[in-house]
């Protein structure tokens, strides 16, 4: 009886135990292997086998964290919001390029491949020029965080708006649709995907922008404090800024994610 | 029930995916069979009957729910050496050349290159592709690579064919070509072979035996012994002969109960 | 217009009138140099400053080409490790993954720390950036070689080892030379970073220089350099990938 009851169980409800059997399976090796490298690393710090001017305990690295919260908090700020405009920005810019240039094969042929050039040159290095221009505030960092994180989205963009099969637009052209209409209904949904992928790659690359406007101005935000703990050897308040930093870009890569998932269930072009 | 001179005994096998969850499929049911050696055997069924996945069992790259298999009086547990298999899918190394993907069993086995390098050649010649020993796949057309993958599966002379369905992604007439040119291949040493097909015409033509699978789960329901002489020409697809044992064949699949 | 010819002279002509737009700006308006000198100004000053710029070049070049051969051998060592282990694959490859989402930039100043400045810390983290593009890229090709062939070796009883070795090796140069190509772009912007961040030698260390010293023109004249060395490289990876998709049998 009891065999019969569970397996009618069994089929009627959705397979939780081997649903829960395989997230383990995904999170248990890599959490393990995790907490195993920290309790090597704690250990070997105790024993006095690691340096600690070099590679402080993940313990000592916590406690600068809980200290320091207050000046590494208020340092974030800059850092943040230097992305958050950033990657705003750079994303407005580079979907209008993109969708701009997308208008026609004369335009797309004669501007894709500059574009392409600059997307391949190493902008990191005009870093300095910048701050010749702009000098050296939190406007200057997001201009050249601006900078950087536009091209991955106009690539994105252009290629995105090439995505919907042509049989779509032969379709709108039959049925008279205007460009504009053509380019709502068809043309930019099938471009989402692709643009969501450039701004996550953006989202890295505004991060990337106003860190090193900070590493080179050397005032605010947590690259001045990542760059400020390593002349200082204060290789645990580095480690801690370091560790603040991914929370930044967590927290702008997450809020992309989100995004991405309300609006495609909007379109639902699943 | 096995005799001598079985080479291939088959002893109530049958296989079950996935059991005990939701997506169970019985693919095979309780199925025994035997095979003496040197008979050409044809397993012909519908789609989904089980019989390629009967093929991996017996070629040790899948294992049974239930069951034992018996090649050359050593159960099977594993892949053997001495069986060669054909798919399909050519699966031809792409950045190899035709002679050399003929080669290729030698250098996966650990075994030298250099004294099988002329039967390679040789065999290439014998299935027409003389002039194409160093081409690339991209090169050769689907037929070609089909006779490359014959060429393949010869060259380290296995004493057991396993062959699941290996022209059915070619047109009607490479697909007669290719018959002829196995069946030229095979006369040469009548090497045991088991043929997968769900084409009733290739599996008469090709085979001395006939065995019909029901759909799934599969399970033998007839067996029956092709009578005509080697070597076998083409022709023969005419006869009334020919045609009266396909028909019966066709009445056996169209009317097994599911 | 000719089909043929479009997609070549359009861009160009795009180009060029960019640089003519630019010229006569600076012409027409009197832009300072400090701020924007003209096309003209920076080949002057490319051609007055050739021999300190081509002295700075070389260990730029040198470091990232260093860099990016010990990414290629320790991204490709790994994923190869890896595939043979279907453990270590799920306990290490989500932490790589995890990893590296942090900006790779950010660790510069900890790399000084720990490898001291000049060419060490250079050498490193061209290394550690251009390691994630090419391990994932390599873990890819692994995973994805044709299935029929890796069941055509085990039906031909191959070791692991000749496996990997005939098959899913070769199998998988395609998906690595996207990840050195994208792996060769990030170690040349490894190497200018850290020559910002502390450095006495290198293209970064000139363009600083010369922003201190308000000579625009050289830090252009330095960054076309740069460009053009950079693009060198990249150029480089792809005419491997050229000969390697010729190989295969594309």
């Amino acid at each position: 009886m009891t065999a019969i009851g569970l397996s009618f169980a069994r089929n009627a409800r959705p397979d939780l135990v081997g649903l829960g059997r395989d997230a383990a399976r995904l999170i248990a090796p890599p959490v393990v292997t995790a907490l195993l490298l920290l309790g090597g690393w704690e250990a070997l710090s105790r024993k006095g086998v690691l340096s600690a001017r070099l590679l402080p305990a993940p313990s000592k690295v916590f406690d600068t964290l809980i200290r320091s919260l207050g000046v590494l908090l208020e340092q974030a700020q800059p850092t943040f919001w230097g992305a958050v405009a950033g990657i705003f920005l750079a994303a407005a810019l580079g979907i209008a390029l993109g969708a701009a240039v997308s208008y026609s094969r004369t335009l797309m042929q004669a501007v894709y491949p500059t574009i392409v050039f600059f997307q391949l040159i190493p902008k990191v290095a005009l870093a300095p020029v910048f701050l010749l221009w702009f000098g050296t505030g939190f406007g200057a960092n997001v201009i050249f965080s601006v900078f950087i994180a536009f091209f991955p989205v106009v690539v994105a963009t252009i290629t995105g708006l090439q995505a919907a099969p042509t049989s779509y637009e032969s379709l709108c052209r039959s049925l008279m649709m205007s460009r504009l209409q053509t380019f709502a209904t068809v043309k930019f949904p099938f471009a989402l995907p692709h643009i969501f992928s450039g701004l996550r790659i953006g989202v890295t690359f505004a991060v990337i922008g106003v860190v090193l406007g900070e590493f080179i101005t050397a005032q605010t935000g947590l690259g001045y404090i990542i760059l400020f703990s390593a002349n200082n050897f204060e290789t645990a308040l580095l480690l801690a800024a370091i560790l603040l930093l991914c929370g930044v870009g967590g927290v702008l890569f997450a809020f992309f994610l989100a995004l991405e998932a309300i609006v495609m269930r909007l379109y639902d072009s699943r | 029930m096995s005799s001598a001179g079985d080479y291939v005994v088959v002893d109530r096998l049958a296989k079950t995916f996935n059991p005990g969850t939701r997506q169970q499929v019985e693919a095979l049911a309780t199925t025994s069979f035997s095979v003496k050696a040197g008979e050409f055997v044809s397993l012909l069924g519908p789609s989904g009957c089980g019989k390629s996945t009967l093929l991996m069992m017996i070629a040790g790259l899948d294992a049974p729910s239930q069951g034992t298999i018996n090649v050359a009086g050593r159960a099977m547990t594993s892949p053997r050496a001495e069986t060669g298999v054909m798919f399909q899918d050519p699966t031809l190394l792409p950045w190899k050349t035709a002679i050399a993907n003929v080669l290729f069993p030698f250098e996966a086995m650990g075994r030298p290159v250099r004294p099988a390098a002329d039967r390679a050649g040789a065999l290439l010649d014998q299935v027409g592709l003389g002039g194409f020993h160093h081409h690339k796949p991209r090169q050769l057309s689907g037929g070609m690579r089909q006779r490359v993958a014959i060429c393949r599966t010869l060259v380290f002379e296995p004493d057991l064919l396993l062959m699941d369905e290996p022209f059915s992604a070619l047109d009607a007439i490479t697909r007669d070509e290719m018959n002829l040119v196995l069946m030229k291949m095979w006369e040469e040493h009548h090497r045991t072979a088991l043929f997968v097909t769900h084409s009733i015409r290739e599996a008469v033509y090709l085979a001395d035996r006939v065995l019909v699978m029901s759909r799934r789960p599969g399970r033998i329901i007839e067996d029956i012994r092709i009578p005509f002489a080697r070597p076998r020409g083409l022709e023969i697809g005419e006869t009334v002969e020919f045609n009266e044992i396909c028909g019966h064949l066709r009445g056996k699949i169209q009317h097994t109960p599911h | 217009m000719n089909e043929r010819l479009r997609p070549l002279l359009l861009p160009t002509a795009f180009g060029a009138g960019l640089l003519l737009l630019w010229q006569a700006l600076v012409v027409v308006f009197g832009y300072p140099k400090v701020i924007l000198p003209a096309p003209s100004d920076v080949l002057l000053a490319l051609a007055d400053n050739f021999a300190v710029i081509w002295r700075q070049t070389v260990p730029t070049v040198r470091d990232t080409l260093a860099g990016f051969a010990l990414a290629a051998i320790f991204g490709v060592g790994l994923a190869a490790l890896l595939s043979f282990s279907r453990l270590l694959r799920d306990a290490i490859y989500p932490l790589i993954v995890v990893i590296q989402l942090v900006p790779k930039i950010a660790w510069t100043p900890l790399f000084i720390v720990w490898v001291g400045i000049g060419w060490p810390s250079r050498l490193t983290i061209a290394a550690f950036i251009g390691f994630f593009p090419i391990f994932i890229a390599m873990m890819a090709g692994l995973e994805s070689t044709d299935r029929s062939l890796v069941r055509l070796c085990r039906g031909l009883i191959a070791t692991p080892w000749r496996t990997f070795w005939l098959v899913r090796l070769p199998a998988s140069t395609p998906y690595l030379f996207a990840g050195l190509k994208i792996a060769i772009t990030l170690a040349v912007v490894g190497v200018i970073v850290a020559e910002f961040i502390s450095s006495s030698e290198g293209l970064g260390f000139l363009i600083l220089q010369s922003a201190a010293l308000l000579r625009t023109d050289i830090i252009l004249a330095a960054i076309t350099v740069l460009c053009i060395a950079g693009l060198a490289c990249y150029g480089l990876v792809h005419a491997g990938e050229l000969a390697v998709r010729k190989w295969h049998g594309e």
